[in-house]
């Protein structure tokens, strides 16, 4: 009797157990705080708050403010030695994929720094420069509220943390953002993914 | 040393320790390695003894005593992955609620419960205990040290390749700890013992 008691207590033990893990992990898919946020937006969109920057020709903007209903959203520092560098390699590719495809009139590229005390209009146009953007569907801003950006990061679930180095490490992902509602996360590295992601949604008007 | 506390004073001091662990554990947080290497230890260890002590005292439910310590060691293992997995220990830095109930599964899903299934597992039961421990931290270690992204959002990346150096190095240390007695050979026989002089 005894024997039996341990032996049906283990086998629950397990059952429970492997639920609880199952059920902590989205079914041994999610495993980072990263992963959780993109399963959010694919499973519960949920619109942003509102925010507004100034970009590099010193205009006001906002999602809603956009003529374009997609916009893809990336956090940058101009300043930044490593990732933001390619990143901002990838958005110019993306432009002129986008341009291929005709697709130039839907998609708005959106670079905001979150290096508040350093970026300046000036220099989020140097950005651009640099990568010869197109302005008419990539700009690059400053968000002027501190409290909407924290905010905004939050809600997205992008930290930066300081290097230690005058830099910061933060994560370098795009988000693409549908009438104002984030719809999905994308890697870096992840361009056909991105794009065939926009030519579904281009489908849907 | 012959000191006798009642029972309502032993408790007093088990919860003011309890809270002073789980202080410094959070305290700890602000750093990945101490806290996986020195927190985590810390509350297991804590509520290892606590669970000796239950044992000890008999007034732990026999129910662990006659499984062998074997539910007692699978629920420690579950609990103890739980907050291996990178997204919940973020989000039990983030979230004050998240962090005291990882404190206290530490404690008392973790550390109580291998407390008092430790003295009465076979030696068999332990050994798989011991090796599936080892192969975890060498695999942990291994993904840690080579991962390209980062797995928690609250640490840089050097301290997670740290970690993983870190949980690498103690593997191997612990491989050597477990693994020296048993090239000595055992001159009583004790319980469990097969290999032995009689």
């Amino acid at each position: 009797m005894k024997f039996w008691v341990g032996i049906i207590l283990s086998i629950c033990v397990t059952a429970v157990g492997f639920s609880a893990l199952s059920a902590a992990t989205h079914g041994f898919s999610v495993w980072t705080e990263e992963g959780q946020r993109r399963w959010n937006a694919m499973h519960h969109p949920e619109p942003l708050p509102a925010f507004e920057w100034r970009n590099q020709s010193l205009n006001r903007h906002s999602l809603a403010s956009l003529s374009k209903p997609i916009v893809l959203l990336d956090f940058i520092y101009t300043r930044c030695p490593t990732v933001c560098q390619l990143m901002g390699y990838e958005f110019s590719q993306l432009q002129t994929m986008l341009a291929q495809r005709q697709l130039q009139d839907s998609v708005e590229l959106v670079s905001i720094s979150f290096d508040h005390g350093y970026d300046t209009p000036v220099r989020m146009a140097n950005y651009l420069s640099r990568y010869r953007a197109d302005t008419r569907n990539w700009q690059a801003g400053i968000i002027e509220d501190k409290d909407s950006l924290s905010l905004l990061l939050k809600q997205l679930g992008v930290v930066v943390l300081p290097d230690g180095q005058g830099g910061f490490v933060h994560n370098a992902a795009f988000y693409l953002i549908y009438k104002g509602t984030l719809v999905s996360i994308h890697n870096q590295n992840q361009l056909s993914k991105l794009l065939s992601e926009i030519e579904t949604l281009t489908w849907s008007f | 040393m012959d000191i006798r506390f009642n029972k309502h004073s032993l408790l007093l001091l088990a919860v003011f320790l309890g809270c002073l662990v789980m202080l410094v554990a959070r305290w700890l947080e602000q750093s990945l390695v101490a806290s996986l290497l020195i927190g985590y230890p810390l509350l297991v260890c804590f509520g290892y003894f606590l669970g000796v002590m239950a044992l000890k005292r008999g007034s732990i439910v026999s129910l662990v005593e006659y499984s062998g310590g074997i539910p007692g060691v699978l629920l420690a293992s579950f609990a103890l992955a739980l907050w291996m997995i990178p997204r919940w220990m973020d989000a039990s830095v983030a979230i004050l609620n998240i962090g005291i109930f990882k404190y206290l599964s530490l404690i008392f899903l973790v550390g109580f419960m291998l407390g008092c299934s430790w003295p009465r597992m076979h030696f068999i039961t332990r050994a798989v205990v011991k090796i599936e421990f080892l192969t975890m931290l060498f695999r942990l270690g291994w993904i840690y040290v080579i991962s390209p992204d980062r797995l928690c959002n609250n640490y840089l990346f050097g301290e997670q390749v740290l970690l993983g150096k870190s949980f690498l190095v103690i593997a191997l240390l612990l491989t050597v700890v477990f693994c020296v007695p048993l090239f000595i050979a055992q001159d009583k026989c004790g319980e469990g013992q097969v290999y032995c002089r009689r």
